[in-house]
C-alpha cells in the first residue's frame, strides 16, 4: 500500500511502521473531527446557496488567483484549465522553493539522479542537510540503503550542514559509515569545492577517511531537498552546487538526488500544459509566465484591497495547517473560496467560504510524482469519506458549470 | 453494405484518392461510423456530403518517431522558458511553421500535427519507471492516437540476466512483461548498454566492448532483444539508437549493429545520425551510401532519418554518454543531464544548427541523400527525431524537398562551399512521387506498426482522412489541409480545428508468462526498492484517464 503523505511515496510495510507523518496524517484523517460542513464568512450553510454564492463573486470578479497545494495530475489538470477560461493566475508553490528549483534549473540546467539510480549506483552519499530533511523524508535513509532485509549498508555517507544527533543516528543504523561534518549551509557548495579541487595532487589532510572516500568515489550523489534549504539566496546556492556537481562529472560521476515535495506534480502537468512550471496569468487563455509577480503572496499584496479580487485556494492534502493563513489574508478586501481536505477548524472571521473535500491518495485516487520527479505513481483511494464530499475537480467543475 | 440508422454516413465526393497503394484515382469515399468504405448500400441515408472535386485525399498521417511525451519532454520545456513565444501564428522564411517553443505544449502539438494532416504518432523513449508519466502527458495531446516504444537494453535487471546467462525464454518473457506492465506497443533501444555503462564513468561503448561491471556487449543485447521481438511477435520491430550518436566514423558500429540482429527485424532510428565518415577537409564525411546500400539490400531494415533544419531548437536523448559529449555545443549554454532509476538516462542539450556551418550542412544533406538513394519509400520514413533535428512542423518543407530537384538545390546552393564540394546530393536527380509521399508517411509507418486499420484509404481502414487543395507549392499544401477526419469525425477545416476527438492509445498485448509476475514480484523490489505496484499501469487506468486501447497486430504465425 502506497503512502501519499510525503513525496518518497513508500510501499513497504516496514516503511509505514513507525514513520511519524504518516502516523500522524492518519490520526487526523481518522479522527472524523474535521470540518465537513460549508461554511459562509464564517457561519454553516447549505451547499446550493454557496455554489450559488461563489459562482456569482466568481463572476463579478476582475483578478482572479488560484492557488494552494495541488498535489495530483486529476486536480491539476482541472485548475489549468479553469485557470485558462477564467483567466486567472494561477500559483502552487507553497514556500517557493520549489520555484527557486525550477528556475535555478531553467538559468543553469542541472545533473540530477533519481532514487534507484542512487541507490544502486552510488558509491558515497553527500547528504545535505538543515536539520529537517528527515522531518520532511522521514524514510529516505531507508531508501537509499541497498539491502532491504535489515542488514547494514557499508558505503560512505557524509551529512554535511546542521544535521542533529537524531538525523545522525538514523544514517548511522543502516550506514556505519557515516561521518558528519557541521558547517553553515551557506557555504557548502564552496565548501565542496575546496575539498575536490586538489582530487589529483597529493594533500596530508586527505588522509581524513571520508575525504579519502569522497576523492576516490565513482559515482556521488549528492542528496538534499530545495525545502530543507535554510540559505539566504537559493537560486544562487542551487547554481554553485550544480557547477560544482557539473565538473565533478569532468572526471568522474556525480548527481544531484533533488527531492520536491508532492507539488512538484503539479509543476510536471503545469509544465507540460503550459510550458511553464507554475506562476502564470492567463491572458486570452495564453499562458505568461510571470515568476515574480504571480507569486501568490505578491499577488494577495497586489489585490489586497480590491473587493473584485477573488482567491480560490484548493488544498488536497492531509495537513492541517491552513494553506491561506490569517496573517497572509488579513485585511483582504475580495472573495477567498476554499475547497480543503484538511479538516481543521480554522480561523474566522474574514470573509471565506468552504467547501470539504477528499485528500489525494488518501479517500480519493491520484496521480502522484515521487520527490526525485521520475517515478509517477497512481495511488488509488484507500479509505472511504463517509461524507462523499466531492473531489477538488468535482467541485470545481461545480463552481464553473 | 447494411446500413442502419444510428450510423453516421459522410460522403466525400470525387476526390483524387492518394493511398500509398498505387491506385491513385479519382473516386469518391464513404465515411462510414469511422471507418472507409467504398461503397454504400443504395437506400443507405448519408448524412453530409462533401464535393471534393479537384482536391487531393490521403489517410491520416503517422509519425513513427517524435518526441511528445514523458519526463525528457517536459525537461526540456522546464529548460528553456525563455524560448517560449507568447503567441505564434506565422511561418519562417522556408515556409516552416513556427512552434511556440522548441518543445511545445501538449495543445500545441496535437493542434500543429492535425495543421499538418496527421493522426498518429509515437513516442519513441518511454523510461518504464517514467511511462505513466509519459501516458498522461500524451492522453493531453488532443487529435492524436498515441503510443510508446519503451525503452530497454540499459535496464540493469535485463543486463544482469544476460551477463549471468538466462535462457532466452526469460528474456522473451520479461519483454513481454514489460511491455504490458508499462502498456508501450515496442521496444526502444538506445546505446545498448552505453547509457549504463556511462554511470560507471565509462566514457565509450563500442558494439564488440563489454560493460564494465556486467560483462555483456551491446551486440548481445540488441540480438537478445531482436529474438524477443521476433520471437513475441510484435508488430514494430526493435527499434535502435545505435551506440555512437553523432561521432564521426561511426558508419563502422552502425553496420555492426545492423548485423548483431542476425537478420531479425530492425528499424534503425534518426539514421542520419549514424552514417558519418572520417574523410574529407574536416574529418567528417557522409557515409550515406554506405547505409542505404545495406537498407536496399536488406528488407528486414528500415530506418527513419532524423533530418536536420536550421535554427534553434533543442536536442533530447536517453543517450547521456553521447549528448554529454555535446555538452560544451549546448546554444543557450545550460544543460540538464539525468541518471534515471537504473533504466536509463536523459540529455538535454539545446542547440542550433547553422546553414553555414559546414558539419550542419552536411548532416542536411546526408538526410536527403537517405531518402533518395533508399528505393523503397514504405522502408524509410520522414521525420526529424523531433524535437532533435528540427521541428516536426519541417514535414511539409521536407517533402518539397524531395519532391523537388530545384527547389533543394536552392537550398544546397548556399551551404558551406566545403559541403557542395563534397557532398553528392547534386547527383541525386530523383524525385519523390505523391503517391511515394503517402508510402512514406502513411502506409509504411502503419505497417511496421502493425496499423493494419489505418496508412491507406482502402475499403476497412479507419476514417482518418486528410482533404489536401492542391497547390505548386506543395509545402504550403501539406501545410494547410482543408479537412481533417478523425475516426469518421470532421475534427479540422479552413484552419480551424472543430473539436476534440477520441484519443486512442496504441498497446502491444503479449500473452504474460504466470511464472514472470512471480519472478518480478520478488526480483524487482530487490532491484528497485520498491513494488511492482509502483509502476503497473493497468488497461482500467488507462481507460479512465480518457484513452482508449487499440492493440497493434501481432504478425501472423509462420
Amino acid at each position: 500500500m502506497f503512502c501519499c503523505f510525503c513525496s518518497l511515496l513508500c510501499d513497504r510495510e516496514d516503511l509505514h511502521r513507525g514513520c511519524e507523518i504518516r502516523a500522524n496524517a492518519l490520526t487526523q484523517l481518522n479522527a472524523r473531527e474535521r470540518t465537513s460542513l460549508p461554511r459562509f464568512s464564517g457561519s454553516q450553510t447549505e451547499f446550493d446557496d454557496l455554489l450559488i454564492n461563489i459562482r456569482k463573486k466568481l463572476i463579478a470578479s476582475t483578478n482572479i488567483l488560484l492557488t494552494g497545494r495541488i498535489f495530483s495530475v486529476e486536480t491539476s489538470r482541472t485548475v489549468l484549465a479553469l485557470a485558462r477560461t477564467l483567466g486567472a493566475s494561477l500559483d502552487a508553490s507553497e514556500l517557493g522553493w520549489a520555484m527557486n528549483n525550477a528556475l535555478a534549473t531553467a538559468k543553469n540546467g542541472a545533473f540530477t539522479t533519481s532514487l534507484a539510480d542512487a541507490r544502486a549506483t552510488s558509491q558515497t552519499f553527500i547528504v545535505l542537510d538543515d536539520g529537517s530533511l528527515l522531518d520532511r523524508f522521514p524514510r529516505l535513509p531507508h531508501l537509499l540503503c541497498e539491502s532491504i532485509q535489515g542488514q547494514t549498508d557499508p558505503r560512505t555517507v557524509l551529512l554535511l550542514g546542521t544535521p542533529t544527533e537524531a538525523t545522525k543516528e538514523a544514517w548511522a543504523s543502516l550506514f556505519p559509515n557515516t561521518w558528519s561534518v557541521h558547517g553553515s549551509m551557506e557555504q557548502l557548495p564552496t565548501t565542496l569545492n575546496q575539498w575536490t579541487s586538489t582530487r589529483n595532487s597529493p594533500d596530508p589532510e586527505d588522509s581524513t577517511p571520508w575525504l579519502v572516500d569522497l576523492k576516490s568515489s565513482t559515482y556521488t550523489s549528492v542528496v538534499w531537498s530545495p525545502g530543507s534549504l535554510s540559505v539566504s539566496q537559493s537560486d544562487l546556492w542551487i547554481e554553485d552546487l550544480m557547477h560544482w556537481i557539473r565538473m565533478q562529472n569532468e572526471e568522474t560521476r556525480c548527481s544531484s538526488l533533488t527531492l520536491s515535495g508532492l507539488e512538484a506534480t503539479f509543476q510536471q502537468a503545469c509544465t507540460w500544459t503550459t510550458g511553464f512550471p507554475g506562476r502564470i496569468r492567463f491572458r486570452d487563455a495564453v499562458p505568461l509566465f510571470e515568476p515574480m509577480e504571480s507569486n501568490y503572496l505578491s499577488w494577495i499584496d497586489r489585490y489586497r484591497n480590491d473587493p473584485r479580487a477573488s482567491i480560490v485556494c484548493i488544498d488536497e492534502s492531509a495537513r492541517t495547517d491552513p494553506f491561506l493563513s490569517k496573517n497572509t489574508t488579513e485585511s483582504f478586501a475580495g472573495t477567498i473560496v476554499e475547497i480543503h481536505g484538511n479538516r481543521l477548524e480554522v480561523d474566522q472571521g474574514f470573509l471565506r467560504m468552504r467547501l470539504p473535500t477528499r485528500t489525494a491518495g488518501f479517500d480519493m485516487n491520484a496521480t502522484l510524482s515521487r520527490a526525485d520527479q521520475v517515478v509517477m505513481a497512481f495511488v488509488a483511494s484507500q479509505s472511504s469519506t463517509a461524507e462523499d464530499w466531492p473531489t477538488p475537480s468535482e467541485w470545481l467543475t461545480r463552481l464553473t458549470s | 453494405m447494411v446500413n442502419e440508422a444510428h450510423i453516421v454516413i459522410i460522403h466525400l465526393k470525387d476526390g483524387t484518392c492518394v493511398d500509398g497503394v498505387g491506385a491513385t484515382a479519382v473516386r469518391s469515399l464513404y465515411l462510414v461510423d469511422g471507418w472507409i468504405a467504398e461503397s454504400i448500400d443504395a437506400s443507405a441515408k448519408i448524412d453530409a456530403t462533401y464535393n471534393v472535386s479537384g482536391k487531393l485525399l490521403m489517410a491520416g498521417g503517422i509519425d513513427l518517431h517524435t518526441h511528445i511525451g514523458g519526463g525528457k519532454v517536459n525537461i526540456a520545456r522546464l529548460l528553456l522558458p525563455e524560448l517560449v513565444l507568447p503567441k505564434i501564428e506565422s511561418f519562417d522564411a522556408h515556409g516552416i511553421r513556427q512552434l511556440s517553443a522548441p518543445v511545445p505544449t501538449t495543445w500545441e502539438t496535437g493542434l500543429r500535427y492535425l495543421e499538418m494532416g496527421y493522426t498518429t504518432c509515437m513516442e519513441p523513449a518511454v523510461l518504464p519507471a517514467n511511462a505513466r508519466q509519459a501516458h498522461r502527458e500524451m492522453a493531453d495531446i488532443p487529435w492524436l492516437d498515441t503510443g510508446g516504444y519503451l525503452l530497454l537494453g540499459n535496464d540493469r535487471m535485463l543486463l544482469r540476466w544476460l551477463a549471468e546467462g538466462v535462457a532466452q525464454e526469460q528474456i522473451n518473457h520479461y519483454v513481454a512483461w514489460m511491455l504490458k506492465t508499462h502498456q508501450c506497443c515496442g521496444v526502444k533501444v538506445v546505446n545498448a548498454g552505453g547509457i549504463d555503462a556511462f554511470k560507471f564513468n565509462q566514457r565509450h561503448l563500442d558494439v564488440d566492448e563489454s560493460h564494465p561491471v556486467f560483462p555483456v556487449t551491446p551486440r548481445e543485447i540488441l540480438r537478445a532483444l531482436a529474438q524477443a521481438v521476433d520471437e513475441l511477435r510484435l508488430a514494430h520491430p526493435l527499434h535502435v539508437h545505435c551506440s555512437n550518436l553523432g561521432v564521426p566514423g561511426n558508419i563502422a558500429s552502425t553496420l555492426k549493429t545492423l548485423q548483431a540482429v542476425e537478420g531479425r527485424r530492425i528499424h534503425l532510428t534518426h539514421a542520419q545520425f549514424h552514417c558519418y565518415g572520417t574523410g574529407g577537409p574536416h574529418g567528417f564525411s557522409s557515409e550515406a551510401y554506405q547505409l542505404a546500400e545495406y537498407v536496399n539490400w536488406n528488407p528486414h531494415v528500415t530506418i527513419d532519418i532524423g533530418q536536420v533544419l536550421f535554427g534553434q531548437t533543442v536536442t533530447i536523448s536517453g543517450d547521456t554518454m553521447h549528448q554529454f559529449e555535446n555538452r560544451n555545443l549546448a546554444r543557450p549554454r545550460k544543460v540538464i543531464f539525468q541518471d534515471l532509476e537504473c533504466q536509463a538516462g536523459c540529455g538535454v542539450v539545446p542547440f542550433r544548427y547553422k546553414q553555414d556551418q559546414y558539419v550542419h550542412g552536411l548532416q542536411w544533406t546526408i538526410g536527403l541523400e537517405l531518402c533518395l538513394r533508399i528505393l523503397d519509400p514504405t522502408r524509410v520514413f520522414l521525420t526529424t527525431d523531433h524535437p532533435n533535428g528540427g521541428p516536426f512542423t519541417a514535414y511539409p518543407h521536407l517533402i518539397r524537398l524531395l519532391t523537388s530537384y530545384d527547389f533543394r538545390m536552392a537550398i544546397f546552393e548556399r551551404l558551406h562551399p566545403d559541403v557542395q564540394a563534397s557532398s553528392s546530393l547534386p547527383s541525386l536527380k530523383r524525385e519523390y512521387t505523391l503517391e511515394e509521399i503517402a508510402q512514406m508517411t502513411r502506409r509504411g509507418p502503419a505497417k511496421i506498426l502493425g496499423l493494419h486499420d489505418r496508412g491507406t484509404l482502402e475499403s476497412g481502414k479507419i476514417a482518418d482522412v486528410v482533404v489536401y487543395d492542391p497547390s505548386e507549392k506543395i509545402d504550403t499544401m501539406f501545410s494547410s489541409p482543408t479537412m481533417v477526419f478523425r475516426h469518421g469525425e470532421l475534427v479540422y477545416r479552413d484552419g480551424h480545428p472543430l473539436k476534440g476527438s477520441i484519443k486512442t492509445t496504441v498497446v502491444a498485448t503479449p500473452s504474460i508468462e504466470s511464472s514472470m509476475n512471480a519472478r518480478m514480484n520478488r526480483e524487482w523490489p530487490e532491484q528497485y526498492g520498491y513494488s511492482t505496484d509502483m509502476v503497473r499501469i493497468s488497461d482500467d487506468e488507462l481507460l479512465s484517464s480518457g484513452h482508449r486501447l487499440k492493440s497493434s497486430t501481432p504478425l501472423s504465425a509462420k
